[in-house]
């Protein structure tokens, strides 16, 4: 060796293996002497193998830790002594570490910053698949043999038929608790009967459509991530795509369809139950039906209505396209379509929100 | 058109994954009616050149030539135009979990003819007793054993009769009865019906039964490349594709020693 060995600093240049296997030679050979060289890797190194048994794993590890750390710096290592049946395992070792690359890890911020852009970049990606969904709709409308209307089918149950009892139950509740809440208030004013028309306005323009879009993504839309993910991380997706059969078009489109037609509807008896759940406080304090239906016609107009379903009209849209792109977009791996799913659930109802503040002030300009 | 014009040319083909290169100089070229096996150690690329052949993965550089059109580069249409003469059989089987096995077989000539639909199912079924599963045409595909399940992948692939046919380890978990008809129904295949196969497999005694030529993949270098008849790869190939086919590994001859 004719390399300039520097003097290294604590460890020694030159190891002993034991000749024994038992634990406690094992272990105070670690300690002793592997782990103060990995600590600190010396210039150059004499590893002497001589008369101990490569076929150890604890010692054929110290021996591939301790080269692989002084190597990384660029010392040199002498081997003396190593069997051949040594030889060959550290040869086909070697071969795997270069043809493994390593993995990038990632800090905590770097994760949670990552995470944070997910969210985000899922509208990029709705809006990325937007142009297409649209494009693959109005093709499904004029050609309507060509949508799968068994997928459609399936959709459409588990999204209307499926979704009404919690769907209303839900809505009734809310309508009793905002006539609760708010009884006592307009009692003080000497005008009880106003509950009504609170109670009419938040269900029918807002919170009907609202609920009924929350329970949408939390059931559709988690279901569609779902099923899509599975179906990216089985290939099937790639088959389809092989296949010449645009994945848009044959999965997203009938489930797309399915919602928008059914969940108005949904939206529609939703409301209904709201205001039911409203006038139950009503009757406790002694308002007829008759009075809270006037009431009714009174205060609202049809485009009030009609803004509702409106409303449920843009949110299923979003829904089912978040649930389906967050499907189509599934990474590989165990865990990968869970995370769509809450990827779905989670920007479906962000989207809803943000779309409602938007649509709320739009029709406020438009003096609706 | 001459008929021996090849219907698969790589040239300098690179594939990979975004910016991870996989293997970066493949170079072959495929006629009609020729099977090709694509072999090579585990994690070399096989499964990444035949996504890319299916159209499904962009090659990162060089050129790929299907069917006589190009596809680095290729519009909508043509990128269609190429995926109608492929039929693709994947790794995992792919089957559609939610239809029945037949259709499964159907649903590409669904969506592709204008046939009636019995014609349809005569045509699936022929398909499925080829691969020896008539008897299950109507399970799911989760009914099926894995090796099943590849076989009804395997005809799904040819439910269009397309040219050029890419199959991914059809043979894996195969037992020796079934992998050897099925050697024989490609060979049929490529030589009645003038089909194009692409196969990857690691089954030495398919290779050796069907293959015209085979396109080793090096997972060690890759970027080197043997392409070649296999009885002449195994006498006088590279070191390490004759290994390969000689089932030999390195040091093995010492170990004996
Ligand atoms: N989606 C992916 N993204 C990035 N790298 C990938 C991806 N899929 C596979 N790879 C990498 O590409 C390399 C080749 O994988 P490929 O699946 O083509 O191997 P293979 O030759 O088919 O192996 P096998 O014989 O085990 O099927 C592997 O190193 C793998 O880690
Ligand atoms: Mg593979």
């Amino acid at each position: 060796m004719d390399a300039p060995v520097e003097q290294p600093t604590g460890a020694p240049t030159r190891i002993d293996f034991p000749s024994s296997n038992d634990d406690a030679t094992v272990n105070a050979f670690w300690i002793q002497s592997v782990q103060p060289l990995l600590a600190n890797p010396p210039a150059a190194v004499t590893l002497n193998l001589s008369g101990s048994d490569v076929r150890s794993l604890a010692m054929f590890s110290a021996l591939v830790a301790m080269r692989r750390a002084v190597e990384k710096r660029g010392g040199t290592v002498t081997i003396l002594g190593l069997q051949d049946i040594g030889k060959s395992i550290l040869q086909s070792i070697e071969r795997r570490a270069i043809a493994l690359a390593p993995v990038p890890k990632q800090s905590v911020i770097a994760q949670t910053g990552t995470a944070a852009l997910a969210a985000l970049g899922m509208i990029g990606s709705i809006l990325r698949f937007s142009q297409q969904i649209v494009v693959a709709l109005f093709w499904a409308v004029r050609h309507p043999r060509t949508v799968r209307w068994r997928d459609f089918c399936a959709a459409a149950a588990s999204s209307g038929a499926d979704a009404l009892p919690v769907t209303c139950a839900l809505s009734g509740i809310v309508g009793f608790i905002i006539a609760f809440q708010t009884m006592p208030s307009f009692q003080k004013f000497g005008a009880p009967t106003m509950v009504g028309i609170v109670v009419a306005i938040a269900m029918v323009r807002e919170l009907g459509p609202l609920i009924s879009a929350i329970i949408l993504s939390g059931r559709s839309g988690s279901a569609f991530a779902a099923e899509l993910g599975t179906m990216t991380v089985t290939n099937e997706i790639d088959a389809l795509r092989a296949m010449d059969l645009e994945p848009v078009r044959f999965l997203v489109v009938p489930r797309v369809l399915a919602v928008v037609i059914m969940t108005p509807i949904l939206s529609m008896i939703a409301t209904l139950s709201g205001l039911l759940g409203g006038y139950l406080v009503l009757y406790m304090n002694g308002i007829s039906f008759a009075f809270y239906l006037e009431q009714i016609r009174q205060n609202l107009a049809p485009h009030d209505f009609i803004q509702g379903v409106f409303k449920m009209f843009v949110f299923a849209l979003l829904i089912g396209s978040a649930g389906c792109v967050s499907g189509l977009e599934t990474a590989q791996g165990p865990g990968a379509v869970g995370r769509s799913a809450t990827r779905a659930v989670v920007s479906g109802i962000v989207l809803v929100i943000v779309t409602d503040g938007a649509l709320g002030a739009l029709f406020y300009l438009l003096g609706w | 058109m001459n008929s021996t014009r090849p219907v698969l040319e790589a040239n300098a083909l690179e594939i990979g994954y975004g910016s991870t290169v996989i293997q970066s100089n493949i170079t072959f070229s495929v006629t009609p009616g020729e099977i090709v096996c694509v072999c090579g150690g585990s994690g070399c690329g096989k499964s990444t050149l035949m996504r890319t052949v299916a159209t499904l993965l962009d090659p990162l550089g060089g050129s790929l030539k299907i069917g006589g059109v190009e596809l680095v580069g290729s519009s909508a249409e043509d990128l269609s135009v190429i995926r109608r003469q492929l039929g693709v059989m994947f790794q995992s089987g792919a089957l559609f979990g939610g239809l029945t096995v037949l259709e499964n077989v159907m649903l590409p000539i669904e969506t592709h003819t204008q046939l009636s639909r019995s014609v349809r199912r005569e045509m699936a079924m022929s398909l499925l007793s080829a691969v020896f599963l008539e008897d299950h045409a109507n399970k799911l595909p989760s009914e099926l054993s894995g090796g099943m399940q590849k076989r009804a992948a395997i005809a799904r692939a040819l439910s269009l009769e397309p040219p050029i046919v890419l199959l991914d380890e059809p043979s894996a978990g195969l037992d020796p009865i079934t992998s050897a008809e099925l050697d024989m129904l490609i060979r049929r295949l490529a030589r009645l019906a003038r089909k194009t196969f692409l196969v990857v497999t690691h089954e030495l005694p398919s290779i050796f039964e069907i293959a015209d030529r085979i396109v080793f993949l090096d997972a060690v270098e890759r970027t080197v490349t043997a392409v070649g008849p296999p009885s002449q790869l195994r006498e006088n190939g590279p070191e390490r594709v004759r290994r390969f086919l000689n089932r030999q590994p390195e040091n093995a001859d010492k170990e004996a020693a």
